[in-house]
């Protein structure tokens, strides 16, 4: 299983010096992750608020110091940052941030009913938070204490919200089964 | 590593790099497949424009960080100068030794971390006439706001929202940088008004019960998120904080 690779510093320092490729290369190594993870947690515009997570990391890459697990950490956390604005902006309530469950689609019935249910439509229908650190996990790689500092939980909690977060997931992963085995 | 009461011994112990149920648990390795698999064509579109914005974007920061800088001088150069000659005096003799505009272009050089920049600016800071000419709207004059712009058009200003760790520190920037032609109270006002430097999770807290998050953890996560945490650079130069592993 591969996460998000790791970005050579002579990279991150070229980029730091507006060195187009460099730049390149760090978008091409975690465009993907952050999308997926925008996507995984029930963003709208993944798309529009990827952009506003890489103008940011433009914004405020001359003045980033540190290696390519800190590049990683960073770019996660800008991005959770960005898909807060994005809510805040669409007037989404606290309450809708953190205890609404996403309400399915039609599609995601349909990919569900015929086996089809990917990862994005499973983990949309976790509470976010829950669903953030398995993503945080997954696409970032990140261990328990990094997912920690990220979402500013303690590891602890992080622990427990990942095993319910894949308790959840199994079952929906088994409820799905007898349909795939249909089809 | 805190505990989390007596759930603790419930839970499955995933230490560093997936060795964990999300790495071995088959039910769960499609799931992690798809999250893994390589970028899709689709995901990757539109990369070439992206890139050349952002390597706009780094180009033009480092131009107008390095112009705030000066023309924070320029603005301290006109203040100085105003109240010495109002005193009969020079208010930087005690600390430079000499009032000569020599001695503020090396706060400038102090003030930055890109030598280079701040000589191509070098200019703006011996040549106060640009500030003089402006006339600088005051709090009262209601179209001062609208003239200037919000203070996050300038990319130095959005970069420091970004790094902010604390609200408080943010707007304490702010307030220390006086902008040429716009009201400086509007400008504290609308960092004030924005959510720059809050945590995150002011609005994310989960609704675990056994989430023992409190503000002492979101602000220390806070800073840790940071790898650069440097805000504005102080008047010692040492705006230039690191965190994160070394």
């Amino acid at each position: 299983m591969t996460s998000a690779p790791v970005v050579d510093s002579s990279v991150i320092r070229r980029a730091r010096n507006s060195d187009p490729q460099a730049l390149g290369q760090i978008w091409r190594a975690y465009h993907a992750p952050v999308l997926r993870y925008l996507r995984g947690l029930g963003v709208e515009d993944p798309e529009d608020v990827a952009s506003d997570v890489w103008e940011s990391v433009a914004r405020s890459l001359r003045r980033f110091e540190g290696d390519g697990n800190d590049l990683r950490r960073w770019l996660f956390t800008i991005a959770r940052r960005r898909r807060i604005d994005h809510l805040r902006r669409t007037g989404r309530s606290l309450e809708d941030l953190v205890e609404t469950l996403p309400e399915a689609s039609a599609s995601d019935d349909a990919e569900a009913a015929t086996g089809h249910a990917d990862a994005t439509t499973l983990l949309r229908r976790l509470p976010p938070a829950r669903a953030e650190v398995v993503l945080l996990r997954v696409l970032g790689g990140f261990s328990v204490e990094e997912t920690a500092e990220i979402t500013g939980r303690s590891p602890g909690a992080v622990r427990v919200m990942a095993h319910r977060a894949l308790a959840e997931l199994r079952a929906q992963i088994m409820a799905t089964e007898p349909a795939r085995a249909d089809a | 590593m805190r505990n989390v009461g007596g759930a603790a011994n419930d839970v499955p112990t995933m230490d560093h790099h997936l060795p964990d149920p999300l790495a071995t648990d088959p039910s769960l390795h499609e799931l992690v497949s798809d999250l893994t698999a390589p970028a899709t064509d689709a995901e990757l579109a539109g990369g070439e424009a992206t890139v050349v914005r952002m390597s706009r974007i780094t180009r033009q920061g480092r131009h107008s960080t390095a112009r705030l800088v000066a023309t924070s001088a320029a603005a301290l150069l006109l203040f100085t100068g105003a109240a010495a000659a109002a005193t009969g005096g020079s208010l930087l003799a005690p600390l430079t030794g000499d009032d000569s505009a020599d001695e503020v272009e090396v706060v400038v050089d102090d003030g930055t971390d890109d030598s280079t920049d701040v000589t191509d600016d070098d200019t703006e800071v011996t040549e106060p006439d640009d500030v003089v000419e402006d006339d600088e709207p005051t709090a009262e004059d209601p179209s001062a706001e609208v003239t200037a712009g919000s203070i996050f058009d300038d990319p130095a200003v959005q970069a420091a929202c970004d790094e902010a760790t604390t609200h408080g520190q943010f707007v304490s920037g702010i307030a220390h940088d006086k902008v040429d032609g716009v009201s400086h109270g509007a400008r504290v006002s609308e960092a004030a008004q924005s959510d720059c430097g809050k945590t995150a999770d002011d609005s994310t807290d989960d609704d675990e019960s056994d989430d023992e998050s409190d503000d002492g953890d979101e602000a220390k996560s806070a800073k840790s998120d940071h790898p650069t945490q440097s805000q504005r650079p102080d008047h010692a130069g040492n705006g230039n904080g690191k965190s994160g592993k070394d």
